[in-house]
């Protein structure tokens, strides 16, 4: 796929919608890669499915991602590349928005970790105060706002890579400020 | 988007997944005020993280009348570290609430490695006659702490 094929407005709705669906889960999942794999003008034909990590209002926010423990490393990669590579953007919006982007994993004892080998990772995304412009959600974050700062789509896909079959469950928990910031 | 129950129910899971062998993140921590708090339980040497506070529904108000003069005296504080504290110190209320109870959630990033986040040592500044009233609004409205060390992901 050439990468002006790849920056059609169709071809980026059916990659977000595999993105989301990856994130939902597996049932989702198998729906979207049919849906990948069609035409595009098929697949932009076809209705997508609401984008969950795309907020609806800047209330506060806590995204709560569970991963795969033998995936947390390559996840947290991956947000590391997101935020260093947005950072750069020239584009003031997207750079305003990775400037606030806060990634955090939550830090369970090695000997906690060691008893429950298979427990996923937990991290959790702070939106706070949450866009509505942006979604959190990696796929948009790496292929639609500005994908040339994480160069060319090789490059662009190796950030993507890090994700994929890493999500085993998401919790949006939609809270209200009391003080600070 | 799933029920607010079952995300604070999996964040609940979270925590206990936490709980584990080896103390740490996620274990709960004592009241405000009991004297057996220690400062490790209110640190974050990990460089952020988070006290879930599980507060009687009935009792919110004054938990926030509560909050409300902490964050007054993070405004007015001349310490330095207490400055950095205050700028990383957030408090966040679950819009809904669960199990009969009502989350806050005391949210600090960056958190200052070492310092100490007890609320209760913070509401010791305030002025000596409002301090044992702050004391016991804090101790009857929490039912229960929760601590979880969080790394940023840079």
């Amino acid at each position: 796929m050439t990468r002006s094929v790849w920056g059609s407005v169709s071809i980026q709705r059916v990659v977000v919608a595999v993105s989301v669906a990856v994130l939902v889960g597996a049932t989702t999942n198998v729906r979207a890669q049919q849906a990948a794999t069609q035409d595009p003008a098929q697949a932009s034909a076809a209705k997508q499915p609401e984008d969950p990590f795309k907020l609806t209002s800047d209330q506060p926010t806590l995204i709560i991602l569970q991963v795969k423990p033998e995936k947390a490393a390559d996840f947290a990669s991956m947000w590391e590349d997101i935020k260093a590579g947005l950072s750069k953007s020239q584009k003031p919006d997207v750079k305003a928005f990775a400037d606030t982007l806060k990634v955090s994993r939550v830090d369970i004892p090695e000997a906690t970790m060691a008893a429950q080998p298979s427990a996923p990772a937990i991290f959790l995304i702070r939106c706070d105060p949450a866009s509505t412009q942006f979604s959190y959600n990696p796929v948009p974050l790496i292929y639609t706002y500005d994908p040339d700062v994480f160069g060319k789509r090789e490059d662009q896909d190796k950030v993507y890579d890090k994700m994929k079959d890493a999500l085993v469950s998401y919790n949006i928990w939609k809270l209200k400020k009391v003080i600070g910031g | 988007m799933r029920a607010a129950a079952a995300l604070l129910l999996a964040l609940s899971g979270l925590l206990s997944q936490a709980f584990g062998s080896g103390g740490g993140s996620g274990r709960q921590t004592p009241v405000p005020g009991v004297p057996a708090s220690s400062a490790a339980n209110y640190a974050f040497p990990s460089g952020a993280g988070m006290l879930f506070f599980y507060v009687k529904p009935d009792k919110t108000a004054d938990f926030e009348a509560v909050t409300a003069r902490l964050a007054d005296l993070l405004d007015r504080t001349d310490d330095p570290v207490g400055k950095q504290q205050a700028a990383g110190w957030r408090v966040l209320k679950s819009l809904e609430s669960t199990q009969g109870q009502t989350i806050y959630v005391f949210y600090f990033d960056p958190a200052v490695a070492g310092a100490d986040y007890d609320p209760v040592k913070w509401l010791s500044r305030a002025e000596a006659a409002d301090v044992q009233p702050l004391y016991a609004k804090l101790k009857d409205a929490t039912i229960r702490v929760e601590r979880m060390g969080l790394m940023r992901i840079r």
